[in-house]
């Protein structure tokens, strides 16, 4: 599997970043007091498991723009969609569902873009991701469509794959 | 007038979310099979922890930045743990629904990673 890594730098630099907005966030009504402990904490903390928190470093804050303005509002109405897909489901006296497990193939290549779309299946309409296999993605669907590995990829993982991609390049 | 405004939104985010709490808790109730109940119950407890809790945090003022933390925190982590769930019992040979129609994962060969045992 592919793995490009960033320098030592730019990752403990990104997991500086992380640590600290994350003790702002949690130490929520702000005093000056609070951060400096937190830089050093975040200084500290950074040092001992930069290496397990990322591997593209600074990169990643690149790639805020692109899951903040074209992602999200994408996962949340698929989100929505899903919920109200399940509502039609279970509130339906009959339950019409037709499950099946199908494969669907992927083009992205490294290892945390196949975490993003495996997670962004899982909350979409109908699918649950189950296992993987180099390329290849098993999926529950609660109704199936379709059985073909083509057909079921461009309708599965269609519109994620795209983001994840300029996203993960 | 603002904050008025805020806590009735907050409380339209709480009430959405408990109702899919409710279906998610009926869905595993009603569905068939481990895989089908995990569908419903994912999608559904996440959307509805993350609208309760973002609910909350409108509501009651200078917790928005937690509620917002914890729902990211949710939903990152949620499909991940049903991803082990389902993962886990199809390997263990969890009875499935009769119908289910095609099982590609039957035509696999197993590879299991270093170190884990054969069945």
């Amino acid at each position: 599997m592919e793995r490009v890594e960033s320098s030592a730098g730019s990752r403990y630099l990104y997991a500086v970043v992380v640590y600290f907005f994350l003790w702002i966030v949690l130490t929520y009504p702000f005093s000056i007091h609070e951060w400096e402990a937190g830089a050093a904490i975040a200084l500290l903390g950074a040092l001992l498991t930069y290496k397990q928190l990322s591997v593209s470093g600074m990169k990643n804050i690149e790639r805020l723009g692109i899951l903040l303005f074209w992602y999200l509002p994408v996962f949340i109405w698929e989100m929505l969609k899903a919920n109200l897909h399940v509502a039609a489901i279970v509130l339906n006296p009959k339950m019409p569902i037709k499950p099946g497990i199908v494969k669907i193939k992927t083009n992205l290549k490294s290892p945390v873009a196949k975490v993003w779309l495996a997670n962004s299946i899982t909350l979409t309409p109908g699918t649950l991701s189950m296992d993987i296999d180099g390329q290849y993605l098993y999926i529950h669907w609660i109704k199936v469509k379709t059985k073909d590995v083509e057909k079921a990829t461009q309708e599965i993982a269609g519109s994620f794959e795209k983001i994840l991609e300029a996203m993960f390049k | 007038m603002l904050d008025a405004f805020l806590g009735w939104l907050g409380v339209v985010f709480v009430f959405t979310g408990v109702f899919f709490l409710f279906l998610g808790a009926l869905g595993i109730f009603r569905l068939p099979d481990v895989f089908n109940r995990l569908q419903a119950g994912t999608k559904a407890t996440t959307l509805g922890v993350v609208s309760t809790s973002i609910g909350v945090g409108l509501i009651a003022k200078g917790w928005i930045l937690f509620a917002v933390a914890l729902a990211i925190f949710l939903l990152m982590t949620n499909p991940i743990s049903s991803h082990a769930i389902a993962r886990a019992s199809y390997r263990v040979g969890v009875k499935k629904y009769p119908q289910t129609d095609p099982d590609e994962c039957e035509k696999r060969e197993w590879k299991f990673p270093e170190g884990g045992e054969e069945k």
